[in-house]
């Protein structure tokens, strides 16, 4: 309602990924042709079973899950983290288009209602940001994925369960090593009672090496969590 | 095309509204209908433009009905005057205190549409203040139509805040205040009054009055004089409480809350507050409504995390008040509100595309300019002045008067808490006031500073805007072409704007009566376009220089006068040319020879030497020869003063061009008339003006059978006088003369190329 009627006061007259001139909103944030490249990358792209990463087409597993088994149960993703869906992160993202959260949030809910593995879900947590980056842009856009999912899913959403104890900087500046050492312990769960023995949806925006997954998962399983899946918007290439 | 479609939805949806609303205006509903079914008709039939006019159709066909539902309706004939009018209201403005008079508007509970609102004139220091339920008793009169050309139609005006009548009292036994002001009012009244006597105890008078103009908008204590001042240099917008005092506030109150290291959303809050009750205390002129809608969009934007389009916010204001006030449209402050908007939101950037270095001087350039290129047309329109020292002025003083705005604001929000603080703040502020004013002073005196124009076409400014609209295309896009069409589009605009008033009618001399009240004003141009006035009117109970002659005169674009000529010096004759003296420049100076002691005269004849213009002194038997086969012939007096009055020493003026002659009379008496006709100085003329107003003491009938006109004109006003005599319209009558009177006619122009006649009056 909302959304509607900001949509009226400001109007989006270019779409938000290629700068298209016309009639855009909430529900239609960006033109066919875009939306058309995003639902082509979403099937065409080949991931790995467990964590969701692209791999190549011969893969059933990508080598990390090879190597050690990820702590949550499943991981998926609408759109590989490149072109129109890297370009719509970073505009709900760095350019504070929170609007764009409403049709995200939908597509990565009909990504979770298409896998069975990802049932059942009691509870929805988005991966919290950091008080920097609240600050600064006013908003968590991983939480206003997680709420659009809740209300899709029609389950709750809890976005002040798990909590960030340690700034840390930024993971894409880091490699893959630096970026596990810099999120140990760098979460906690706040009201242990909530999350016990549930089964939870952790949303994030991108799982890139999937290091914060990983450390979410962990705590919370630690926290006495059920069981963990993850959704995200775009995921990384994986091998 | 496509640009058209890519325009922002919001003023797609303004400019749509907007046409309705005029055509509404115009009474042209009906094209509104047509057009809308003609578009639906097609769409019906699936034709391919209709898909999107649709829409727009629909849009202004709404504009058209939403301002024929909230239309002001005055019966055709209603009384002038209603005498012991008692009627019981609310106030509803801010009252005004003028030297003598009060006035604000009043709401009524009348079921009538012509009774509903009036506006109140109170002939004593009445105490009253907006919100107070009063009683009133007191006259009903409806506003004066104008006389000439140029001239502010009050009446229009009111009829556009949808008042009829003006209700004028003299007496305070008349008003009584039956209820006071409810508390948000009182609060509100004592904020302004607050504001008023932190300033006017801290600064002297005229500064306090500069001030309070531009933080309150209450020009009633800036002397008229200043204020032309103010307009020639084009910077008079820092009275109408603009978009800069509402930027400016919201900065500050952002800054101070920043200070106090408040959330985003506090400081959303309490700006938008702030900028609201600020709105109410200055009484929400047309230009603090559209700064403060967009400040708030601009908030609210920021908040939703939403694009804030400039062009889109203000569109949705434009719509927004036009909403409140469909009339708005028509009203001054918003033309010019939304011309310099426009402005700054769209030819700004056009321009920032192709200078793209950031200097923060280019940026203080830029700026006045981008506002006053776009409201040029309107200046031209509404004050008949083209103000190209207004660039200049513009740069120097809109950042000082932002810094005496914030100041003054400081001050007097301190002195709300901390009263012995506030000096600290408003004297800064006034040292920025003497700034500005010197900076006026100098900017008006420089040459090309400013020009009066005669009153441009409609025609000529929408082409002028067609033509900026285009610069801008071709900035944005990038096209040699449309900038070239653009830029001849507005020059061929500023060539007929600058174009002499002597240029139109040449080699036809003109004669203008010109309506200024009781009293006489003439002004003729000669063949050749020279200007020449003969008397200025006047009149010691209102300004009606200001308000009547000086307007006509700029309205014509005239910026210098050949001769100025004084009949006699009586106030109805000498006032104005006083003021045109001063404000125009000059060449020669005329008055009787057979007067040129009197004490009268001191004046203008020391203003004439300051600015330069020579003293003539007339009399008898003088010849001046204006241009090929124009003339004027000074009939009477003679060089020595005779007789008791200075009416019967009034210049006799002869004006003759090949075939076609005027005498001009001034205001001789029986006694004048007589020396005249004895010495045989009288000439035939096709026009006399009819001496003396019409008096019967100037009645002489021989003195016709001499000049033997077609036509007579008898300048006058309202007065106690009796004039014009009932005996002298008979006898002009009897002999056949057809008379025209300044005071039913308006303005009269005679223009003859010598054989023929041409005759224009302003009122029908």
């Amino acid at each position: 309602m909302l959304n509607f009627l900001l949509d009226i006061i400001f109007p989006m007259d270019r779409c938000s990924l290629c700068q298209k001139p016309g009639r855009y909103s909430t529900t239609r944030p960006w033109c066919d042709e875009c939306a058309e490249a995003i639902r082509s990358m979403h099937e065409k792209m080949h991931i790995c079973d467990r964590c969701g990463k692209v791999i190549d087409e011969d893969k059933f597993l990508c080598r990390d899950c090879l190597e050690k088994e990820p702590p949550f149960a499943i991981a998926r993703a609408v759109g590989p983290y490149e072109d129109s869906c890297r370009i719509a992160i970073k505009v709900l993202k760095f350019l504070g288009k929170k609007n764009l959260a409403v049709v995200m949030g939908s597509m990565m809910a009909e990504v979770v209602e298409k896998e069975p593995r990802f049932f059942p879900i009691d509870l929805i947590i988005p991966v919290p940001a950091s008080r920097g980056h609240i600050q600064q842009r006013g908003f968590n856009q991983t939480a206003e994925l997680a709420r659009v999912i809740g209300k899709k899913l029609k389950i709750k959403m809890e976005d002040k369960v798990l909590i960030r104890v340690k700034e840390t900087p930024p993971q894409r500046e880091l490699s893959k090593e630096e970026r596990e050492k810099n999120l140990l312990f760098a979460f906690k769960v706040q009201d242990k009672e909530k999350i016990y023995r549930k089964n939870i949806l952790l949303v994030d925006d991108v799982y890139t090496t999937g290091s914060t997954s990983r450390e979410c998962t962990r705590t919370l399983l630690e926290a006495g969590a059920a069981r963990v899946a993850v959704i995200t918007w775009a995921t990384g290439h994986g091998f | 095309m496509k640009d058209i479609i890519n325009l922002p939805l919001w003023v797609k949806i303004f400019i749509a509204f907007a046409l309705g609303i005029i055509l509404a205006y115009y009474e042209l509903s009906f094209l509104a209908c047509i057009f809308t079914g003609f578009i639906l008709l097609s769409y019906l039939l699936s034709c391919k433009f209709s898909h999107y006019l649709l829409i727009p159709a629909l849009i202004l066909l709404t504009g058209s009905i939403y301002f024929d539902f909230n239309k002001a309706i005055f019966p055709p004939s209603l009384p002038a005057e209603v005498n012991n009018f008692e009627i019981k209201g609310k106030v509803v403005s801010y009252p005004r205190y003028d030297d003598r008079k009060c006035s604000f508007i009043l709401k009524t509970e009348r079921k009538e549409p012509f009774l509903q609102k009036m506006q109140v004139f109170l002939y004593f220091p009445a105490r009253v203040e907006r919100g107070d339920e009063i009683f009133i008793k007191g006259k009903l009169v409806l506003p004066d139509e104008p006389g000439n050309p140029g001239e502010f139609n009050y009446a229009a005006f009111l009829k556009k805040e949808k008042i009829c009548y003006m209700l004028i009292t003299g007496e305070e036994k008349n008003l009584q205040v039956v209820k006071k002001a409810c508390l948000i009012d009182f609060l509100l009244n004592k904020c302004r009054q607050k504001a008023e006597i932190t300033i006017k105890n801290i600064l002297p008078d005229k500064k306090a009055g500069i001030l309070l103009g531009m933080l309150l908008g209450k020009k009633e204590e800036i002397s008229p004089e200043d204020y032309r001042e103010f307009q020639k240099s084009g910077i008079v917008h820092i009275f109408a409480v603009s978009g800069l005092h509402v930027g400016f506030l919201a900065a500050l109150v952002g800054f101070i809350l920043s200070l106090f290291k408040a959330s985003p959303w506090s400081k959303i809050t309490v700006t938008c507050a702030v900028l609201l009750v600020y709105g109410s205390i200055v009484g929400w002129p047309v230009s603090v409504m559209r700064a403060v809608i967009m400040t708030i969009l601009a908030a609210a934007a920021f908040y939703f995390k939403r694009e804030n389009g400039l062009i889109n916010s203000l569109g949705l204001a434009g719509v927004i008040i036009l909403l409140l006030d469909p009339y708005a449209l028509f009203k001054i402050g918003f033309q010019l509100s939304f011309a310099a908007t426009f402005g700054l939101v769209y030819i700004y950037p056009a321009l920032r595309k192709v200078i793209k270095e950031k200097k923060w001087w280019i940026d203080l350039m830029l700026i006045p300019l981008c506002a006053q290129v776009a409201v040029l047309p309107f200046i031209a329109y509404y004050f008949y002045l083209f103000t190209p020292g207004a660039l200049i002025t513009n740069i120097l003083t809109s950042y000082l008067a932002g810094g005496a705005i914030i100041l003054g604001f400081l001050g007097i929000i301190t002195g709300i808490v901390f009263p012995f603080l506030s000096p600290v703040f408003i004297y800064p502020a006034g040292f920025m006031i003497d700034i500005i004013t010197a900076v006026v002073k100098i900017a008006t005196s420089l040459p090309f500073a400013y020009l009066w124009v005669k009153k441009p076409d409609v025609g000529f400014i929408i082409l002028y805007y067609a033509g900026i609209l285009l610069v801008c295309y071709a900035l944005y896009h990038k096209t040699i072409k449309a900038a070239g069409t653009g830029i001849l589009m507005i020059t061929v605009f500023l060539f007929f704007l600058c174009l002499p008033p002597s240029f139109y009618d040449r080699g036809y001399l003109e004669i203008t009566f010109i309506d200024v009240g009781q009293g006489d004003s003439i002004l003729i141009k000669t063949p050749e376009g020279k200007f020449i006035l003969v008397d200025g009117g006047g009149n010691r109970w209102t300004d009606v220089e200001e308000r009547k002659l000086l307007p006509y005169l700029h309205s014509r674009g005239i910026n210098r006068f050949y001769m100025l000529v004084n009949s006699h010096p009586d106030y109805d004759h000498l006032k104005g040319l006083e003021r045109v003296l001063e404000e125009h420049k000059n060449k020669f100076l005329c008055i009787p020879a057979s007067l040129a002691g009197v004490s009268e005269y001191q004046y203008i004849k020391s203003a004439a030497f300051n600015k330069g213009s020579k003293v003539v002194y007339l009399y008898a038997g003088q010849k001046i020869k204006l241009s090929k086969d124009c003339f004027m012939e000074v009939l009477y007096p003679e060089k020595e003063y005779r007789g008791e009055k200075y009416n019967d020493n009034s210049l006799v003026l002869y004006m003759k061009y090949r075939d076609f002659a005027v005498l001009l009379t001034g205001d001789i008496e029986q006694e004048g008339i007589k020396n005249l006709l004895n010495k045989g100085y009288v000439k035939e003329a096709k026009v006399v003006k009819v001496p003396h107003h019409g008096s019967r003491g100037s009645l002489y009938p021989e003195f016709y059978d001499k000049v033997n006109p077609h036509l007579a004109v008898i300048s006058v006003g309202k007065n106690n006088f009796g004039h014009p005599h009932p005996e002298v319209l008979d006898l002009l009558g009897a002999k056949g003369i057809r008379v025209l009177r300044t005071d039913q006619n308006g303005a009269i122009t005679f223009l003859s190329n010598g054989s023929e006649i041409r005759i224009k009056t302003f009122k029908p």
